[in-house]
């Protein structure tokens, strides 16, 4: 069990690109066997480390944050013409980075293609808050920093963080890796960029995606809308709690829909497997082909359409509903 | 209590705990129970940090029949802790006047 556990570990330190991890394990491992030595079982020593994802998101985070120093980005200097004497211009060399990530509230983000090496932000001019770019290895990212003082005396009299406008960043045409978008009142429009993993997510904020191509692509909303155009995906999983999730033209292999109460209009899909589920949202699907590829089947507490996959089809089409409404045609 | 606040002071407590002698991880979070919150998981990257600024030494060593890793406070390391002494007295001048002055700002 204590192995089950520091493997866990390890494993999720590894995905967050945590860089000492044998040092770290070896201290667990430590932990572990004097909390032993003192008479606790190995299930209590475990639940009390907690979750083993959330240990791993604190020591990722404290090590970004020891490494900062040697992490600020090397400005480089920017010209800056007379019309954008408002706005803040970061740039950074791309070289060996796979992974982009940005964490930010209050901001709505534009992405798109640079023309050439550098990734390169640019956003107006605000008080009480930046936008800081950083790189850690081959990772690079991107945060919403509000000035200490703000923050405090914002907390101290109820008022609100200071919101960025016209936040836009513009990524290398050969950048290939993991973007990572996580927004809090803060939306996200993406235009043609093809990428490999693509993870996006926002509470209160509009996802825009238009001509986007990636192996995997993740995108949910809480109360905002999702909207997707033109994309091309191996694999796509999308969800909203609240908001609304509208789709025009999708080809993917794996095609996932989740809402809560939200809302899904979905035009021209084109997917091998496509598996809708909703409480209470209503779904409206054109999927392009025939029907009689797709094996059906639909599942709902208070339906009785419960059928058994026909399985010697090679599409499937898989609807889940607790109180939604769910419509599907098929198209040529 | 403020993030960066407690960072200073958790970096300055596990400091402390080794005045009175060397110690290693578990010791340590038993020693500071009670006095600031603190888990295995925000004890590691403090005592990283620590050793990074050459404030500890560390060395392993035998004890109880299992190789431990132990942690010994240096010179800056009580130096560290001075200063931390001197500019807490800076804050809490400044605590005072803001403390007074939202007050009367607040009627």
């Amino acid at each position: 069990m204590k192995d089950k556990f520091l493997q866990e570990l390890k494993k999720e330190l590894a995905a967050l690109y945590y860089s000492d991890i044998d040092d770290t394990i070896a201290y667990f491992d430590e932990m572990i066997e004097d909390k032993l030595d003192e008479g606790y079982t190995i299930e209590e020593v475990i639940a009390g480390l907690g979750d083993v994802k959330s240990i791993a998101k604190t020591l990722s985070l404290e090590e970004d944050k020891n490494e900062k120093k040697e992490v600020l980005p090397e400005p480089e200097e920017v010209e800056i013409s007379e019309d954008d004497k408002d706005m803040v211009f970061k740039t950074i060399a791309l070289e060996e980075a796979t992974k982009i990530s940005i964490d930010t509230i209050n901001t709505n983000f534009e992405i798109i293609l640079s023309d050439d090496d550098h990734l390169k932000l640019s956003y107006e001019k605000c008080e009480g808050a930046e936008l800081v770019i950083g790189r850690k290895g081959n990772k690079i990212k991107i945060e919403y920093k509000e000035d200490y003082v703000a923050s405090l005396f914002n907390r101290r009299f109820g008022k609100k963080s200071a919101a960025i406008k016209n936040a836009r960043l513009a990524i290398p045409a050969h950048f290939q890796g993991y973007l990572k978008f996580e927004g809090v009142n803060a939306g996200l429009k993406v235009d043609g960029l093809s990428l490999a993993v693509l993870k996006l997510e926002s509470v209160n904020g509009m996802i825009d995606l238009d001509d986007i191509s990636a192996n995997e692509l993740k995108a949910g909303v809480v109360n905002g809308d999702l909207v997707i155009h033109r994309v091309r995906a191996c694999k796509t999983d999308l969800d909203t709690v609240n908001g609304r999730i509208e789709i025009d033209q999708i080809k993917t292999d794996e095609l996932k829909l989740s809402s809560v109460s939200g809302n899904i209009v979905a035009k021209k899909i084109e997917a091998d497997f496509i598996s809708v589920d909703t409480v209470n949202g209503k779904i409206d699907l054109e999927i392009i082909g025939r029907q009689d590829e797709y094996a059906i089947r639909k599942e709902g507490l208070f339906n009785d359409e419960r059928q058994n996959w026909e399985l010697h089809k090679e599409k499937a089409l898989k609807i889940t509903t607790v109180y939604g409404k769910i419509k599907y045609c098929f198209i040529a | 209590m403020d993030a960066q606040l407690k960072r200073g002071s958790l970096d300055v407590c596990v400091l402390t705990a080794l005045i009175k002698g060397d110690s290693y991880g578990y010791q340590l979070i038993k020693d500071l129970d009670g006095v600031i919150e603190m888990s295995e998981s925000t004890l590691y990257p403090v005592l990283k940090r620590l050793e990074k600024s050459a404030y500890v030494k560390t060395y392993s060593e035998v004890s109880s029949g299992r190789l431990r890793k132990f942690y010994a406070i240096t010179d800056e390391g009580k130096k560290k802790i001075l200063e931390y002494l001197e500019d807490f007295k800076e804050l809490i001048k400044v605590y005072r006047y803001i403390e007074r002055e939202v007050k009367d700002h607040e009627g």
